[in-house]
């Protein structure tokens, strides 16, 4: 046995190894690549105001992030706690800490490339150009984002027994997060009681803070940044909670 | 040398004990069966050794501290990593031990396993003894000390749970220490030093097949599992 390896070599061949498998998923591919692209194109190109090409890009880009980095990742722990995986690490010395730290790094990462082709393919298509600046602060605002709906599928995925609890479930928490933010549709001449709700509502965070960062406003952004730091850190702690001793 | 030795381990369930105060060693270099009804606790004594369940009483004593490097272990299900390919889970499972297998090393563990023609399969499609071939190659990927299998021929066809044994003797012939729990005898009397009979979370007896079987006066480990294992229906033992 070599155990002269740095524990971060054993986590990287799991990080390299989970995005290699990531990336053969055709979930993926559709809800997280194809569907994004083609709504911001063919919305952009259907209703054809000025800004809402900005505004349709920055919704697809979040909502593609929301169905790979919470819903897909929910039925790929699903079924590794089903499979006895999570168990079975605690048979051998990686730390499971270590071990969910290097998947889900894969996963944010494929999260973070899949927002960033969304965004390329609008700009392209739109002619909208974004500095440096305004990139960076879109991709921080998606690994946070990435990483809390990443955390938050742990949880999900704990509370369900089989696929079709978690595909009522991913359901119910996303199609409240897309219908009650302003993703698609402007939320101004929403109902009031619609307009607080978004207030709360997590994913419109995550979009504000992408827009922020595009038109590179700080204050909005930090803001956004600010939420989406705490519910990183709640959706942390019930991740690790769902993850404990005969809960596995 | 034991290599685990358990002293009065006691789990429970909703209240109810599962395991009721066994004791019991691994000795280095046997292949040591465990055999009893469904639900009797196999599982469950398993998962105490291995760490995966805290016993709620007792104490188990492992013969080195960092003794999970050196332990391998197949559990009931097959856990293969999603999505990912035979030789991937041979990868990724061997970063767990932190072991890093070249190629020539997978290529070797992949023949040991039967699996080369399946190597880019993704596991979940294997079929159920190619998925308990490799299940086993991974237990065994950074050659551990100990062994533990969780009834690793389990609903396998003949050439099937041949394959699994031979892979069990290969590991044996290499020192390595075997525990597997059972319900097949014919396999139990091919490969197993000793045996370790289970009946309602206790240990009914233990010892090597031949002094059981005389202690008991039956001529094969199928009368003898009929013995130390009652029936629930009246009129049979």
């Amino acid at each position: 046995m070599n155990t002269n390896f740095l524990n971060t070599t054993f986590m990287n061949t799991v990080f390299s190894l989970s995005l290699k498998a990531a990336a053969r998923e055709p979930f993926l591919l559709f809800w997280s690549i194809t569907m994004p692209i083609g709504g911001t194109i063919g919305l952009g190109l259907l209703i054809n105001q000025p800004g809402y090409s900005v505004q349709i890009t920055t919704g697809m880009m979040a909502m593609g992030i929301l169905f790979y980095a919470f819903t897909t990742t929910v039925f790929s722990v699903l079924a590794q706690r089903k499979r006895g995986v999570y168990k079975l690490l605690r048979v051998t010395p990686m730390p499971l800490w270590q071990y969910i730290l290097s998947v889900s790094s894969a996963w944010i990462l494929i999260s973070l490339l899949c927002g960033m082709l969304v965004l390329s393919v609008g700009a392209i298509v739109f002619g909208f150009s974004l500095s440096p600046l305004a990139v960076v602060m879109i991709g921080i605002v998606c690994i946070l984002g990435a990483c809390g709906y990443v955390f938050f599928s742990f949880f999900i995925s704990g509370l369900c027994k089989s696929e079709s609890q978690a595909s009522i479930t991913t359901n119910l928490i996303t199609l409240p997060l897309l219908l009650c933010s302003s993703a698609f549709y402007a939320l101004d001449g929403a109902p009031r009681w619609i307009q607080i709700l978004s207030y709360f509502n997590p994913f419109q965070w995550f979009i504000s803070g992408l827009r922020s960062g595009c038109s590179i406003d700080a204050s909005g952004w930090l803001a956004s940044v600010g939420v989406l730091l705490v519910i990183l850190i709640v959706s942390l702690f019930l991740a690790v909670k769902s993850l404990g001793f005969n809960k596995i | 040398m034991h290599l685990i030795s358990a002293k009065s381990l006691v789990k429970k369930f909703h209240q109810k004990n599962v395991i009721n105060g066994i004791d019991f060693e691994i000795e280095q270099g046997e292949i040591l069966a465990l055999i009893g009804p469904n639900g009797v606790g196999k599982s469950t004594t398993i998962a105490m050794l291995l760490g995966i369940l805290k016993p709620d009483q007792g104490s188990i004593i492992y013969w080195r501290p960092d003794y999970r490097d050196y332990v391998g272990a197949q559990l009931q299900s097959t856990p293969f990593f999603e999505g990912y390919t035979a030789e991937e889970n041979l990868k990724l499972f061997a970063a767990l031990y932190h072991t890093k297998l070249t190629k020539d090393q997978i290529r070797v563990e992949l023949d040991n396993c039967h699996l080369s023609e399946a190597a880019k399969t993704p596991a979940v499609k294997l079929s159920l003894g190619q998925q308990k071939r490799l299940a086993i190659g991974v237990t065994n990927v950074h050659h551990p000390e100990l062994v533990v299998l969780d009834e690793p021929s389990a609903g396998l066809d003949p050439r099937a749970r041949h394959e699994i044994r031979a892979m069990i003797q290969t590991m044996a012939k290499n020192r390595q220490t075997v525990l597997f729990s059972s319900h097949d005898m014919d396999e139990v009397e091919q490969i197993a030093d000793r045996l370790i009979f289970m009946n309602d979370g206790r240990i009914v007896d233990a010892g090597k097949p031949e002094e059981l079987m005389e202690k008991y006066e039956v001529s094969n480990l199928e009368a003898l599992y009929l013995k130390l294992t009652p029936s629930q229906f009246r009129g049979e033992y």
